[in-house]
Formats: C-alpha cells, sequence, structure tokens
C-alpha cells in the first residue's frame, strides 16, 4: 500500500512538471536597434519596421507582419512581444527612396533582449541614352544591362 | 556575351538603323554601378564595359553612341 502512494506522489508530481513545462509555450521577447542607410551610417527617421510571425513548420508560408513601429527622429524602434512557440520571427523595414529590407534577413532570438541594426539601401537611377550613329545600316543592334533591381521605368521610342 | 544573354540578365537590347533612345532603371545609391553593352555594327560585335558611380537619390546620365 505503501508503494502506491509513493508512486501516486511521483506520478502527480511528474503530471504537475509536465503542466508546467507546456505552459511555458510563449516568453516574452524584446528587440530594439535603430535604422540606418547602409551607405552613409546615417539613421533613418520615419522608416517603417514591421515585426514578422512565420509557421516555423510551413516552408512556404510567407509571415505575416503582426505589429508596425515608425522609427523616432534618431531612427530608434522597439518591440515587446510574446514569442509563442513554433513560431519564427524577424523585421521587416521599409522608408521612402530605399529598397525594402524583405522577410529572411533579420531574425529574433527567442526570450531575449535583441539589439537589431536595420541597413536600408538608397535607390538612384541610371537613364542611359542610346544613339546610332551614322554610318548605320538595318543590321545593326545593340544589347546592354546595368544593375539593379527595377525594370524599365521609360522608354522613349 | 550575346545580345540575347544580355536581355536575360535584365538589360534589354535595339535592332534596326535609326535607333535614339533613353532607358531608365532603378538601381543601388552612393555606389559603383557597372554597365555593359555588346555592339552589332558593319557585322563586327564589340564589347564594352564601365562603371558608373550614381548619387543616391538622384539620376545619372550616361550615353552610349555605337
Amino acid at each position: 500500500m505503501q508503494h502506491l502512494k509513493t508512486i501516486f506522489i511521483l506520478v502527480t508530481i511528474a503530471f504537475l512538471v509536465g503542466i508546467t513545462s507546456c505552459k511555458k509555450e510563449s516568453k516574452t521577447t524584446q528587440v530594439k536597434g535603430f535604422v540606418i542607410d547602409e551607405t552613409t551610417g546615417v539613421r533613418l527617421a520615419g522608416a517603417r519596421v514591421f515585426l514578422t510571425k512565420q509557421n516555423t513548420d510551413c516552408f512556404s508560408c510567407q509571415g505575416t507582419s503582426i505589429a508596425m513601429e515608425i522609427a523616432d527622429a534618431n531612427g530608434i524602434y522597439e518591440f515587446n512581444f510574446e514569442h509563442e512557440k513554433g513560431f519564427t520571427y524577424g523585421l521587416i523595414a521599409n522608408h521612402t527612396n530605399y529598397f525594402d529590407l524583405l522577410p529572411g534577413y533579420v531574425y529574433i532570438t527567442k526570450g531575449e533582449q535583441n539589439t537589431k541594426i536595420i541597413s536600408l539601401s538608397p535607390k538612384a537611377y541610371i537613364r542611359v541614352f542610346i544613339k546610332n550613329v551614322n554610318p548605320y545600316d538595318g543590321d545593326d543592334a545593340i544589347g546592354y544591362n546595368t544593375p539593379g533591381g527595377g525594370g524599365i521605368l521609360r522608354n522613349d521610342d | 556575351m550575346m545580345l540575347l544573354d544580355i536581355i536575360l540578365q535584365g538589360g534589354g537590347a535595339f535592332y534596326g538603323m535609326t535607333i535614339d533612345t533613353s532607358v531608365v532603371k532603378t538601381i543601388g545609391g552612393n555606389q559603383n554601378s557597372p554597365i555593359n553593352w555588346n555592339v552589332i555594327k558593319n557585322n563586327i560585335q564589340s564589347s564594352y564595359n564601365d562603371i558608373v558611380y550614381c548619387p543616391a537619390f538622384d539620376t545619372t546620365n550616361y550615353s552610349i553612341n555605337y
């Protein structure tokens, strides 16, 4: 009888420990930092920073934005959130005249005070004037290539 | 590099006598950007390339006369 009582107590303790550990599915996590111009290091006030959440088991899923913060005059942002088990959290950001920071570059570690500096690359434009000069004939051709994303914005044919 | 290769890389091509045009592309600012082009003229193909510094938030003009 004494053995049964001991076993019962042990099973109860194990059950309670299990319950307690299951409750630790989320953990308060903080991420803060600032947004800078990648080329000059200047802090970017007004940059929009998004906290994204993505199911860890779903490779084809896109993260959804769950919070947004606008960087202050010193480019500083901060998020405090519950980091749920089974999800990956990250940051994306954008600012006028800068290329967007896309998902997959900044991840947040669970249950810690994360400091993340977000670098955004400024945009510029190149206008290429192309002219076939004399002497020319109908078989002339030119192919050109310039770097960077974005398509042709204007074509004065 | 053939013209088709250049087009597949995200560039463009023009054929014929009366080519007088311009194209604008978005690129990274405050950095050097390579530009390259191939020309077929009098059935002779020539390749060229250059590096252009493009300040941020600005439009840099570049001319190719061939």
